[in-house]
């Protein structure tokens, strides 16, 4: 269960994330973000590791889908769901990539 | 008793009786790794994670005992790691476990672990080197069993989306009515 480790990371990376942006109804935003990343970040894993797709591109997915989840579940405005999960994903990337010594563009 | 309260016990009483008719579970079989030429992978340490011992190095020739027991198989995993660097896991296949098996470590290519597998049974009967080929790291029909947790966890949080979906939509159908006045 060494991997789940870094589930952990990416939840305390990008749960703040979220809460701060969505200060005023954290209690829903603190379920969804978890919701949300527990389901996109099984599927991220599976596919970068039995799948040739890209980094990149599979968190770009992520990136979208969590966007919507956002927007829907929070009732929030597009914009900021898109640059909410933006941000999220992006540290968690950059955190994950620096950890694993990973070239994004091999 | 309300509705839903007969509708959780029915459903308690359901599940009760399947559980009766659910068999033991069965004995599961002990295998030996006889692990050699670890050294051919040097700069990279070879790791194994098992449910026994957890994750640990290996740094000569070894025997691992994986231990018996019943019920579902632990998956045992081997990968080698240099730094941050990590190559491809290697799991047991599923006809490899309550077997006696010999891995013969030949090297490192392209972060990918290349190796040779025997089953040690009435004299060698080797199985063949991975050194040809391209996937190394996943047993075919073994996916959804060595990933059973990811599956289950994303799964699980989708149904939990969706029942916060169907309960907010409630609510508002709700709210809605009582703005109304239709209570």
């Amino acid at each position: 269960m060494e991997m789940f480790k870094y589930l952990f990371l990416t939840l305390i990376i990008e749960l703040p994330v979220v809460l701060l942006a969505y200060k005023n109804q954290w209690k829903t935003s603190l379920l969804i973000g978890l919701l949300l990343n527990l389901f996109s970040w099984p599927i991220l894993t599976l596919l970068y590791h039995y799948s040739k797709t890209p980094l990149l591109a599979l968190e770009a997915g992520v990136f979208v889908v969590e966007s919507i989840g956002y927007a829907i579940f929070l009732s929030s405005k597009w914009q900021k769901a898109a640059l909410v999960s933006f941000i999220a994903n992006l540290a968690s990337l950059l955190i994950g990539v620096y950890i694993n010594g990973i070239n994004l563009f091999s | 008793m309300g509705k839903r309260n007969l509708l959780i016990l029915l459903l308690c009483l359901l599940y009760t009786n399947i559980m009766a008719d659910m068999p033991g579970n069965k004995p599961r079989p002990g295998s030996l790794l006889h692990l050699i030429n670890i050294d051919t992978l040097k700069p990279y340490t070879l790791m194994i994670q098992s449910y026994q011992d957890g994750f640990f190095e290996v740094t000569k020739d070894t025997d691992y005992n994986i231990l018996g027991g019943y019920g579902a198989r632990r998956p045992t995993l081997f990968f080698a790691l240099k730094g941050n660097q990590s190559t491809d896991t290697v799991y047991l296949d599923a006809d490899e476990y309550g077997r006696e098996i010999k891995i013969n470590f030949i090297e490192v290519v392209n972060n990918r672990l290349i190796y040779s597998k025997e089953i040690m049974e009435n004299g060698n009967e080797k199985i063949g080197d991975n050194s040809e080929s391209n996937d190394t790291s996943t047993p075919g029909g073994n996916f959804l069993y060595n990933n059973i947790w990811l599956i289950g966890l994303s799964f699980s949080a989708l149904v939990g989306l969706i029942v916060f979906f169907i309960i907010k939509n409630r609510r508002k159908a709700n709210f809605k009515k009582v703005d109304h006045g239709d209570v």
